[in-house]
């Protein structure tokens, strides 16, 4: 577990809308991952008893969006054998799950990170202009998630709460 | 992802991006930012009006153009920012260096 906060994810409430995307996990795919989210988020309309707000669907998104930027990149690096992505969207009544498979390469999540200004002390000319795709999945979710099984099959869930959980 | 840029009279160079700024389309638009900026145009302004997605790749390619512009005696700034675009500019703090512009005017002044 890379980030949580405090809610438990041992008590599964009921599972609401679930979709399933597998693309080939090429750049030039990546669209379809926008597609799926527009269809999920429109399911969600339908099924929960009130809009998301507009800045959870956008982090979320984005999130989803930089795990699958990952896996195209590093899971099946340019040269490699093309493989599948699996995204699963889920959403349950207290939260919003992706979950990713795969069978490319292992990948070494780096440790958290803080953000590129404070590392590099404000100056623009050391900002970094690549690898800053976990550090903002890790800004805009709950908890993220990484592991490859016994297989070979790499495994990323990520979550998001409907709202902050209340202070204890 | 359509880019086209317009010189002004005055130099600034304003760069019109449309469609997501991501994996796929950063290494034009940081081409593009770049060729500007070689041209003679580190004075830039880039419309993010009509983008709707952007990922951390497209954040490195304003990153790059905002050196680049520097580099050169410029500036890059981001006029009419989608809330998509201002929340991953918010997760990363870039946006004390990439300041959102209201509008291209906004952006234009003072430069």
């Amino acid at each position: 577990m890379l980030r949580s906060r405090r809610r438990s994810l041992a008590t599964r409430p009921p599972l609401l809308a679930e979709s399933t995307l597998v693309i080939v996990a090429v750049p030039e795919r990546l669209a379809a991952v926008h597609e799926a989210l527009e269809r999920f988020w429109a399911t969600l309309d339908r099924v929960l008893p009130s809009r998301l707000q507009e800045a959870m669907r956008l982090q979320f998104a984005t999130a989803v969006i930089e795990i699958a930027n990952n896996i195209v990149q590093h899971a099946y690096p340019p040269g490699s054998a093309p493989g599948l992505l699996q995204l699963q969207l889920r959403c349950y009544a207290d939260r919003v799950e992706a979950r990713f498979t795969d069978r490319g390469g292992a990948y070494a999540l780096p440790p958290a990170l803080p953000s590129p200004l404070e590392s590099e002390g404000g100056g623009i000319m050391e900002l970094p202009e690549a690898g800053m795709g976990l550090l903002i999945a890790r800004a805009a979710l709950d908890r993220l998630d990484y592991q490859r099984d016994q297989r070979g099959t790499n495994r990323w869930r990520l979550v998001k709460w409907f709202a902050e959980p209340a202070e204890h | 992802m359509d880019a086209h840029v317009d010189v002004r009279p005055d130099g600034v160079a304003i760069l019109h991006l449309r469609g997501r700024l991501d994996l796929v389309t950063a290494p034009r638009v940081k081409e593009l930012l770049a060729k500007t900026v070689a041209e003679g145009h580190p004075r830039l302004v880039v419309d993010l009006a009509e983008v709707s997605f952007i990922d951390s790749s497209g954040l490195g390619a304003l990153i790059s153009g905002l050196k680049a512009a520097r580099v050169a005696g410029g500036d890059l700034r981001l006029a009419r920012v989608g809330e998509q675009g201002r929340v991953v500019l918010g997760l990363t703090t870039l946006d004390r260096v990439l300041r959102p512009y209201a509008t291209v005017e906004e952006a234009l002044a003072g430069y």
